[in-house]
């Protein structure tokens, strides 16, 4: 243990000198700057963003890198809190209650308490990787086919819980999510899916396409349509900062949204993001009022931001110990280490010590200078908000439309975001929560896999996911979720049976 | 034109059609078995639940009520898709400053109360910045001029 924490030392004393900093500083500042423009999310930004690292030193590189990681996930957070435009599959959650606080001039809290969060988080998770990196890469390789199948299954589960409408339509939406997210060329046999013939569909839809689409564009729409009635942020400010109240709600849920994501972290394939949604239905299930979900609760910003930077965090032992990068920004985050000079596998630990501990090391600062640089900046961005609607979703509009070309160059998926939000407006409104589709399309794929391979070891025998015991553990968890979930369905009705 | 119609029977509805359409999309895949499933084996598993989503919406709505009754103005909808074709139809041709400069201008026929000075102020500040920051300095692959024109 005490050399982990050695080298801990080790890694700091590579990363800090004040020319890393400044490095790891004009990375988060452009990173923000870039991430936070509505429609760029986080994978975008770090896209445009690597060239200028290509001609530092590995060191200075890797800094910087952790520099725009940081600032490019935390411009995403903000225009999904803002304008409730999730760049990424984890931002879904920030937004739901991120951005009904900023509807209630409550922005400049939810910015703070999200960066904040976070911050907390980076740094628990920066020891736990100290301390359990060893161990955990070992749990990570117990993980097979089945284990997985019955991870995704989980995360899903929790999706469902976690969607404010009806239970059983939301279990639709996961499906309806799936099948979206199974469109395009099959993985193992390269035919053509669901694509109806039409070549642009050939490679899949694009994740921002479906997001944007239900988020963005539906939003746009139904502000546009509810003019009298609509309740949009309008830079009204409660104060900028969180109330005792909201610190008081939102350290618990962080806390245990930090355990979350470190622990679903380290399993490879999708954990950051499970955690985070997984965070968001363990809030509501603890919240005294869970109604307050989905209304502006800051457990429901604290909980999932937390679980989000923990879990992206710890996603590095599988990361490293496996080579399997668990989401889009991680595989790219890897391109750009490779270029550096760092090989993800199962002996780049300990082959190459000192550059993984001063990649640890950086991603925290990375994060130090993301609550250094932000929290200042909160008023700025909250101001944002007083631009009337009438010029504001233009620009929102805008962005949407050049963030999805940019993505492929292909107008297509353009209008296909176009069609998304048309689709997505009209599920909001007969009682069908987008969220969990949105997930599912996500999970889908990886889903569907796992579920083969797994049936192809057992010779089509679906006892094994009983009867492996992780396996059986994640998929019991899951059903519990489910009982807990009807029970409290049924107390409410009984309830109101009473009131009657 | 403002559409209307029950919670639950709309859901029952969308769910039952998408089944449908993924059954009819899906007929010529493959299903094979479990232990060696073929393309088709997790959409037709999934396209069957949508199905059957729908009939348990179906018959809670039968059985206890089809929900609230939700409806939706159809032209705030026609409104934005048609921007978003638009951008994608005009883009190739105009280019990107001037394609947002349009949108911006048509956008006033949301019906939201605007000012023309502020618009044509947005408008132009728009185009120009859109440009600068995602042809100039993030060198997107985006046409800036009209009709492939290179200065």
């Amino acid at each position: 243990m005490m050399d982990l924490l050695a080298n801990l030392g080790l890694g700091f004393s590579i990363a800090f000198s004040v020319k890393n900093l400044i490095y790891c500083f004009l990375g988060a500042l452009f990173g923000t700057l870039i991430g936070v423009l509505p429609g760029v999310g986080p994978l975008a930004t770090i896209a445009l963003l690597l060239p200028i690292t290509f001609h530092l030193e590995p060191t200075g590189a890797l800094i910087m890198l952790a520099g725009i990681f940081y600032g490019a996930q935390y411009g995403g957070s903000t225009t999904a809190i803002l304008v409730n435009l999730p760049g990424e599959a984890t931002s879904v959650v920030t937004a739901m209650d991120g951005y009904q606080m900023a509807r209630q001039g409550r922005a400049g809290a939810a910015l703070a308490v999200a960066a904040l969060a976070s911050f907390f988080a980076g740094c628990v998770s920066t020891l736990v990787i100290a301390f359990l990196a060893p161990p955990l890469s070992k749990l990570a390789l117990a993980f097979g086919p089945a284990e997985f199948t019955a991870l995704f299954v989980l995360g899903l589960i929790a999706a469902v819980v976690l969607a404010s409408g009806s239970f059983v339509a939301s279990i639709g939406m996961v499906m309806v999510g799936i099948l979206l997210g199974l469109v395009g060329t099959d993985v193992s046999t390269g035919e053509q899916r669901l694509t109806m013939g039409m070549r642009p569909l050939f490679d899949g839809i694009e994740f921002i396409v479906v997001a944007m689409g239900v988020f963005g564009i539906a939003e746009i729409i139904d502000n546009l349509e509810r003019r009298e009635t609509r309740q949009l942020p309008d830079g009204r400010i409660s104060g900028l900062w969180p109330t005792r109240d909201d610190a008081r709600m939102a350290w618990p849920a962080a806390l245990r949204g930090t355990v979350l994501g470190s622990v679903l972290g380290v399993l490879p394939g999708g954990g950051a993001l499970v955690a985070s949604f997984a965070s968001y239905g363990l809030e509501k299930r603890l919240a005294k009022d869970p109604s307050r979900f989905g209304k502006g609760a800051v457990e429901g910003v604290a909980g999932p931001e937390a679980a989000n930077n923990a879990g992206a965090q710890a996603s590095f032992i599988p990361m490293f110990a496996l080579g399997i990068p668990p989401n889009a920004v991680m595989a790219l985050m890897i391109a750009a280490m490779t270029i550096h000079g760092i090989t993800p596998g199962p002996k780049f630990l300990a082959d190459k010590p000192t550059l993984f501990w001063a990649m640890v090391a950086s991603m925290w600062i990375g994060n130090l200078m993301l609550v250094v640089l932000n929290l200042p900046l909160v008023g700025l961005w909250v101001r944002l908000l007083r631009v009337p609607y009438a010029y504001l979703f233009p620009l929102i509009l805008t962005f949407c439309c050049i963030g999805v070309y940019s993505v492929n160059y292909r107008l297509f998926d353009v209008i296909l975001m176009g069609g998304f939000g048309a689709v997505g407006l009209v599920l909001k409104r007969i009682g069908c929560e987008p969220a969990p589709m949105v997930l599912a399309f996500v999970l889908g794929p990886m889903l569907e896999e796992q579920f083969r391979r797994t049936l192809l070891l057992s010779d089509g025998d679906f006892s094994v996911f009983a009867t492996r015991p992780l396996s059986a553990g994640l998929l019991a968890a899951a059903v519990l979720l489910v009982v807990l979930m009807s029970f409290s369905a049924l107390r409410k009705r009984r309830d109101k049976a009473f009131e009657g | 034109m403002r559409l209307k119609i029950r919670q639950q029977l709309a859901s029952s509805l969308f769910f039952t059609c998408v089944g449908a359409l993924a059954l009819w999309l899906g007929n010529d895949m493959a299903v094979g078995t479990a232990a060696d499933m073929g393309v088709g084996y997790v959409p037709r598993l999934l396209a069957l639940g949508c199905i059957g989503v729908g009939l348990v919406q179906l018959a809670g709505g039968l059985a206890r009520s089809w929900g609230d009754a939700v409806s939706l103005e159809l032209w705030p909808l026609a409104f934005v898709v048609g921007l978003v074709v638009a951008f994608a139809g005009i883009l190739p041709l105009a280019g990107l400053p001037l394609t947002v400069f349009l949108l911006v201008i048509a956008a006033t026929l949301s019906g939201e109360a605007f000012r023309w000075t502020t618009v044509l102020l947005s408008a132009v500040l728009l185009s120009v910045g859109a440009a600068v920051v995602f042809g100039v300095l993030l060198r997107l692959q985006i046409p800036l001029w009209p009709l492939g024109w290179r200065p």
